[in-house]
């Protein structure tokens, strides 16, 4: 397998070079010539460590005199090498791609002690101190000890990967070697373990939107290595082969999708804002009821079985003025990764999918922010070191849209009304040693709206949470974290004194986790933990609100309950071609019921070649907790429900499988998925149920089953001048009541029926072309099935005016959608030194003006007639425009 | 909680209207609906059993939603009202309702409404027990604080344990008067003629008649006293004819079981509060009508078993205070013509009030001021329909 997909790091063009003025004229010339016209040009010696790829630079100068010394420092500079001087000579080194910190103790043998302004200072120490400075293809760094090499084979290697610029951790960076196939891939605070051969090795480190780089290494035993990776600033023509890209193929899980921010805020949106959770509805298998709805349906899962996480804490409305926004603040977030098929082992609570959002940690090397304004919303966040080894970024957001209420027409009387939302996101992150890091994270977020001085609604997500990692031993990593979740509603009506009103709901829970990490062998890792969960819901108090109120204060007992689970999972290399990832999650909840359930993950992968594999998977989950809503859309006075003696937990079950290959160098990416799921005890609302206040819920909501499947195909490039994906899915999603004895009154007789996010065909596109490293366009386009609809099949007379009778559930569908949005991305100059950036994005919502039916609705109008409507919340193009700053 | 479900509506209202440069509503059709129809004819039953009074029964079948059919009455079926015993009071058919006498009825027993329908068999209603309703205590009015609108409120209550549930019907009825109290007539034969002041007297008062269509039900489930106060009903516009002259409003008010009121409460929210984002979802309106014949039938309509109070309030003009008569100014446009334009006026939709003063004190004969007809002749908008009940004599 000498051909890896790797391969292609070797190569690594010249961007082409031109600068002003006619007196030196070099054309088409190599690195060692280049360093000659260097060194005659230097007074100082100049050293010079040739790699790999260095013979394939070729290198054009065209300069006056006075100005060649720093044309030829900028063309190397821009391919990667790094010029540094110490001790009166110029290094020009391969090193900057990846400047790496040596094991901690590999200076506590040398006289020179690490000086902490300048890891490229402990690097020239390194080197000079170093015998094999000048033979040396490019720096190799030992690991362990030379004298005392370990016994066995293999050692383990891990440390950090971290940014250049920023210093925060790199995640979804991946070291690979080609050798002994050994892979790992960074974790959310950047940190890899490896498993390698004792000897040389040579590790490839790639990853999205960073430069490509390879460590040499000579290792003896166990260490530490901390990686540096640097973003790429230029697109240069470089072949560059990301983690991205090769995720599908390369890695065990099936149905995961992770989205970098970057990507995210391209995205057109609407009114421009980037937003964190709708980029998922661009993903296949991912659908929503309609636009501005609060939530999303993930391969025919409901609503409520999707785990929202955001730093571990549980977010149980992550949306902002009804369903528009989502809660999260895109400058504070780093990454998302949604799992729509096999779930790792170390999540679970919900049956359909986990959505993780994730923050960054905050620049380590100086304070920065940015200033964003939209059409609705401002926002502003700030990061930065606070000591050496601590660092915060802290994010707030808001809106300005009463100006919107206020355009409203007067016959509305929504026009005194009022809406606003605010979010905060804290992080703190102190690394006590290589060993040792805390994180810190808040998260506020409030939404409050008013139509008139009578009525408000008001709903708040709050988290916090404390997680240590600690990597106690070469082989072992813990991470122990602690939270609180919190989630409120409340609304009063005053309009009628004596039936005056506030009513209010809430859910808090805490949580404990413990995690572990062990790389038993070079082909086995496992994964096991522990973790509790305790829930606290007040499911209604409903209270006089005033002193005229006659409304009997009631509240609804508390409900209380205990959830737990231990999880142990085995990633098993069993050759290099096949790979197993198997794992089994012991749920258990206790309530005025106790529940028992274990649960199964498995995926597995086979290379058929390089660059064709081919996936499988099985996975199986409890959910305890549940949404009741009568509603299309997630609105803001669903209740939450825990499952107790009358309430059975809903349990799912999916298995999928898959092909995946990457075609065009490595360049395209294409997958086909197909999944069937099953799902049991899903509560769907009874016919007329109020769900709000009610102190027998389980009477009111009914049990049914569900099952889904589909099939889904994607092509994705992720990078390069064109890039973005295609999809299109084919999926179904049918509902059943189940559970009783007389099906006559069963909604719909018993029998099977599609759930309103039932949208067979669905295509999406994401594209993004960059005309320069400045301007790019982005392009979105939409297209699915409409969604099922209830509507009625007669009318009758009754009570002075016709009524409707509605047939089946859902029989019938509003008509297709289709939205086509599209955006200029202007970024930021690439002055390096300027002190702010400014970048802005200018787009059009809904191109093509299309009026798409959010839903149909039938009215009886005077006695005679009943009218048709149908609603589009965005019935035309909404243009847009986003300002940001950077400093 | 129904305000809740309400203001749901109302979030996604103004969901929609916040985004007005974007969102619409548009018409549509039930006929573009391409469902099946399949001839649905389900049988609906409309109406109570009123205890101590006489029950007016109607029954026919739904139609197709884009047909604008008349009621498809069902004759000749036999309806009677039964009690656990099994003893039955026979109705009568009085086209399009049957009649049956509970004027006698037990308070202290059940009964239950039956039909036998030609052609399609027996139903029957629940048995159930007599619900007593409790007077009206008022019926008030409240303006809207822009002086748009008039409320008309009901307040009710009653000192049972269990919590009270109301529907209410109206039937209103107003007077109202001509803008200008006109001294000419025209016609294309007569020409211009002076009018009598019976014919005056004719012109000048009208009567309209409304009943309630929307469904107004409210209940004390969430209060401590069962006191429903100042309960809206209907919307009285400040450019309304009710407000001109005499409003009167005859409530009538039902108190039900709380399975009854689960019904109209469906049954509301599927005629007014649906198509919204955070809309509640169309339900299956389940009626307490049985087919005893194909017990799988579906069967609409629910009957309730309760005595019934009525209140009836009048309104005046200077009650209402916020009445104006002429908004759009079409009647104060009055317009002095010359003898030649007359037949023109006559033709489109206009009537002469008097003929045109001159300085001297003459009239001038050959030039007449008119206006919109209606202005003059309220019967353009109004009947001659005055209640028997009318606490006037204007004819």
């Amino acid at each position: 397998m000498k051909r890896t997909i790797f391969a292609l790091l070797a190569l690594l063009f010249a961007v082409p070079f031109m600068a002003a003025g006619q007196d030196n004229y070099y054309r088409n010339i190599g690195i060692d010539s280049l360093i000659n016209i260097f060194r005659s040009i230097n007074e100082s010696p100049v050293y010079f460590v040739p790699d790999r790829t260095s013979s394939n630079l070729i290198f054009t100068v065209n300069s006056a005199s006075d100005a060649l010394d720093r044309e030829i420092r900028s063309a190397l500079q821009e391919n990667g090498y790094v010029i540094s001087e110490f001790n009166g000579s110029l290094f020009v080194l391969k090193s900057t791609g990846l400047t790496a910190a040596l094991p901690v103790d590999y200076f506590k043998s040398e006289e020179q002690s690490p000086k902490e302004s300048a890891r490229q200072q402990e690097y020239i120490d390194a080197l000079i101190n170093a015998s094999d400075v000048a033979t040396s293809q490019n720096k190799t760094y030992v690991i362990g000890s030379k004298e005392q090499p370990k016994k066995g084979g293999s050692a383990y290697l891990s440390g950090y990967v971290r940014d250049s610029r920023s210093g925060e951790p790199a995640v979804g960076v991946v070291l690979y070697d080609s050798k002994s196939k050994a892979v790992a891939q960074s974790d959310a605070y950047g940190f890899y373990k490896l498993l390698l051969p004792l000897g040389e090795c040579a590790l490839d480190v790639s990853g999205y939107s960073l430069e490509d780089s390879k460590v040499h290494l000579m290792v003896y035993g166990d260490g530490v290595l901390d990686v540096v990776v640097k973003e790429k600033v230029f697109a240069l023509n470089s072949v560059v082969v990301s983690a991205e890209n090769t995720n599908k193929v390369r890695n065990n899980e099936i149905g995961i999708e992770k989205v970098r921010i970057d990507r995210i805020k391209k995205v057109p949106a609407v009114f421009g804002e980037a937003d964190v959770v709708k980029i998922i509805l661009t993903l296949p298998g991912v659908k929503s009821v309609g636009e501005a709805s609060g939530g999303f349906n993930v391969r025919g899962g409901a609503t409520d079985q999707n785990l929202v996480l955001f730093n571990g804490g549980t977010v149980y409305n992550p949306s902002h003025l009804f369903g528009v926004f989502s809660a999260f603040n895109p400058d504070v977030v780093n990454d998302i990764e949604l799992y729509k098929s096999s779930i790792p082992v170390e999540y679970g609570g919900r049956i359909s999918s986990v959505l993780d959002v994730r923050s960054r940690e905050g620049n380590n090397k100086k304070i920065t922010g940015s200033l964003g304004v939209g059409l609705l919303t401002a926002r502003a966040h700030l990061e930065g070191p606070i000591s050496k080894k601590t660092t915060f970024i802290f994010g707030a957001r808001g809106t300005y849209s009463d100006w919107l209420l206020g355009l409203l027409p007067e016959d509305t009387g929504y026009n005194n009304g009022t809406a606003s939302f605010y979010d905060f996101t804290l992080g703190v992150n102190h690394k006590f040693n290589e060993k040792n890091s805390i994180h810190l994270n808040g998260y506020y977020s409030t939404d409050a709206f008013k139509f008139s001085v009578d009525t408000s609604y008001r709903y708040e997500n709050a988290n916090a949470s404390l997680r240590w990692k600690n990597n106690f031993h070469e082989k072992h990593s813990m991470e122990l974290s602690a939270g609180y979740d919190y989630y409120t509603y409340s609304t009063f009506d005053k309009y009628n004194p004596v039936n005056s009103y506030e009513l209010s709901f809430r859910i808090s829970q805490a949580f404990a986790k413990l995690k572990f990490k062990s790389l038993l062998s070079r082909s086995h890792t496992i994964t096991y933990g522990v973790e509790a969960l305790g829930y606290d819901l007040a499911p209604g108090s409903f209270l006089p609100y005033g002193k005229e109120s006659l409304v009997t204060p009631k509240v609804l007992d508390k409900e209380q309950a205990l959830e737990g689970a231990v999880y142990l999972s085995d990633s098993w290399k069993i050759s290099e071609k096949l790979f197993l990832d198997y794992g089994a999650r012991m749920t258990l909840f206790r309530s005025d019921k106790f529940y028992a359930a274990p649960e199964l993950r498995i995926s597995g992968r086979y290379m058929v070649s390089p660059k064709v594999s081919f996936k499988a998977g099985f996975n199986s989950m409890n959910q305890y907790i549940h949404m009741l809503s009568n509603t299309t859309a997630i609105s803001p006075t669903d209740i939450w429900k825990l499952s107790d003696s009358k309430i059975e937990p809903q349990t799912g079950w999916q298995a999928a499988a898959g092909i995946y290959a990457s075609m065009a160098s490595n360049r395209i990416e294409a997958s086909v998925e197909a999944y069937y799921k099953k799902m049991d005890h899903y509560l769907d609302y009874k016919s007329g149920a109020v769900l709000v206040m009610n102190d027998n819920i389980a009477a009111d909501v009914v049990q049914t089953e569900g099952k889904a499947y589909g099939i889904e195909a994607m092509i994705k490039k992720p990078l390069g001048k064109l890039n973005g994906w295609m999809s299109y899915t084919y999926s179904r999603a049918q509902l059943r009541e189940s559970g009783r004895q007389d099906n006559s009154s069963a909604i719909n007789g018993g029998n099977w029926y599609n759930a309103s996010f039932d949208k067979p065909h669905d295509f999406k596109l994401v594209g993004n072309y960059k005309f320069t490293h400045r301007f790019s366009i982005s392009l979105n386009a939409d297209y699915s099935t409409g969604r099922p609809v209830t509507v009625p099949i007669a009318k009758y007379q009754y009570n002075g005016a016709y009524r409707l009778y509605y047939g089946n559930r859902n029989n019938y569908r509003i008509p297709d959608y289709f939205r086509l949005d599209a955006a200029i991305n202007v970024e930021p100059t690439h002055k390096l030194k300027a002190f702010t950036h400014f970048s802005f994005t200018l787009g059009v919502y809904n191109v093509t003006g299309r009026k798409n039916v959010y839903s149909i609705y039938f009215e009886t109008e005077g006695n005679s007639e009943i009218k048709g409507y149908k609603l589009s919340i965005f019935g035309g193009q909404i243009p847009y425009i986003n300002l940001n700053f950077k400093f | 909680m129904k305000k809740l479900i309400r203001y749901n509506t109302l979030l996604a209202l103004m969901m929609a209207g916040m985004l007005l440069f974007s969102a619409c509503i548009y018409d549509f059709s039930p006929s573009e609906l391409e469902i099946d129809r399949n001839q649905l004819e389900l049988i609906v039953v409309e109406g109570d059993i009123a205890v101590g009074d006489y029950s007016y029964i109607k029954i026919y079948t739904t139609i197709p939603l884009d047909t604008t059919m008349h009621v498809p009455y069902i004759t000749g079926a036999a309806v009677w009202v039964e009690d656990a015993e099994g003893v039955k009071i026979q109705g009568i058919e009085q086209n399009p309702f049957y009649v049956i006498n509970t004027t006698g009825l037990s308070h202290d027993k059940e009964y239950k409404l039956c039909m036998d329908i030609p052609g399609r068999g027996l139903y029957e209603s629940k048995l159930q027990s007599v619900i007593e309703t409790p007077p009206i205590d008022s019926i008030t009015f409240s303006i809207k604080d822009d002086n748009t609108e008039l409320y008309i409120e009901v307040t009710t209550h009653n000192d049972a344990s269990e919590p009270l549930y109301c529907k209410w019907t109206y039937e209103s009825d107003w007077e109202f008067q001509s803008y200008h109290i006109p001294q000419l007539g025209y016609s294309p034969s007569l020409g211009m003629y002076e009018l009598s002041n019976y014919e005056k007297s004719l012109m000048k008062n009208c009567w309209g008649s409304e009943s309630s269509i929307d469904i107004y039900i409210a209940n004390t489930e969430q209060l401590s006293q069962n006191l429903i106060y100042k309960q809206k009903l209907n919307t009285i516009g400040y450019a309304d004819k009710k407000l001109d002259y005499l409003y009167s409003i005859l409530v009538t008010q039902t108190a039900m079981s709380h399975e009854a009121y689960v019904y109209w409460n469906n049954l509301k929210k599927n005629s007014s509060e649906l198509g919204g984002i955070f809309s509640p979802l169309p339900v299956e309106v389940e009626g307490n009508i049985i087919s005893v014949t194909d017990p799988d039938e579906v069967a609409l309509g629910y009957v309730s078993v309760s005595t019934k109070s009525a209140l009836r309030r009048f309104i005046t003009r200077e009650e209402a205070k916020i009445y104006d008569s002429d908004p759009l100014g079409e009647c104060s446009r009055v317009e002095p013509y010359a003898k030649n334009l007359w037949p023109d006026l006559y033709n489109s939709n206009m009537l002469p009030i008097n003929y045109v003063m001159l300085e001297s004190g003459q009239l001038n004969k050959n030039e007449a001021r008119w206006c919109r007809n209606f202005c003059t002749d309220c019967r353009f908008i109004g009947t001659k329909n005055k209640p028997s009940y009318w606490p006037n004599d204007h004819i």
